[in-house]
């Protein structure tokens, strides 16, 4: 799990200073986060759709669902404080230009504490359910993995475009 | 305790979140031509749909296990 982090931050570091530095315009480095917010949503969506579907197909213990469920809470907490954040971000930014970089950089380090460890939380709390199947367990990490690096792969789409100076809107 | 769980059963959970991150994709490509305006909106609508469907799963989860 150590090395998945330590990528999504090297990731992010990356990205976000790109942002900050080549990028023509501020504010469409926070419609790019606001996007990312919104692409957080649809994926951590569909993972709580995922897990009820599997409950109700007998394919996770009643035991496993409900800390999944916890889970995905602690998810959604971490996603709204990121939210307020990135809306935050967007009135400093449009009030004191200068002051762009730092709080994009202060956001990106907001995403990785409360987003990306939160993923991390629900890989921890599956490794400590009792009397789960070993197999189940090691079925269900590997979904979350694949959610992961989908994420991953939005932000390393977003270094290339930034990169290749290719337009944001 | 717990399921007794097979090869299929493995590949089924992890056909379904393949096929959820899948669909989530298809869902965000719309994104990219929304204005700011219809972003920010979207972005709410999200929170409240994925919020919608976490309380779908505890009131399951405290029904223990009857179908909604």
């Amino acid at each position: 799990m150590k090395i998945y982090q330590k990528i999504l931050t090297l990731i992010l570091f990356i990205s976000i200073t790109f942002l900050g530095t080549a990028c023509p315009s501020s504010q469409k480095t926070i419609r790019k986060a606001t996007e990312l917010s919104a692409q957080m949503q649809i994926y951590g969506t569909k993972l709580i759709v995922a897990n009820r579907e599997s409950f109700q197909a007998q394919e996770i213990t009643l035991a496993q669902f409900k800390t999944l469920n916890d889970g995905t809470e602690f998810y959604i907490k971490a996603v709204d404080v990121y939210r307020d954040a990135v809306k935050t971000a967007a009135e400093v930014i449009k009030n004191n230009p200068d002051g762009a970089k730092t709080t994009l950089d202060k956001l990106s380090l907001l995403f990785n504490d409360k987003v990306v460890d939160a993923f991390f939380k629900i890989l921890e709390k599956l490794n400590v359910i009792p009397g789960a199947n070993s197999e189940t367990v090691k079925a269900i990490i590997a979904g979350i993995r694949l959610t992961i690096l989908a994420i991953t792969q939005l932000f390393a789409e977003l270094q290339t475009e930034v990169e290749g100076g290719a337009q944001w809107a | 305790m717990g399921l007794e769980t097979g090869v299929s059963d493995i590949l089924a959970i992890i056909r379904r979140y393949a096929e959820a991150i899948a669909a989530g994709r298809l869902e965000a490509a719309q994104i990219k031509g929304m204005t700011d305006e219809e972003l920010a909106a979207f972005d709410d609508a999200l929170n409240a749909k994925m919020k919608d469907e976490q309380a779908k799963n505890r009131e399951l989860e405290a029904g223990n296990g009857e179908k909604i």
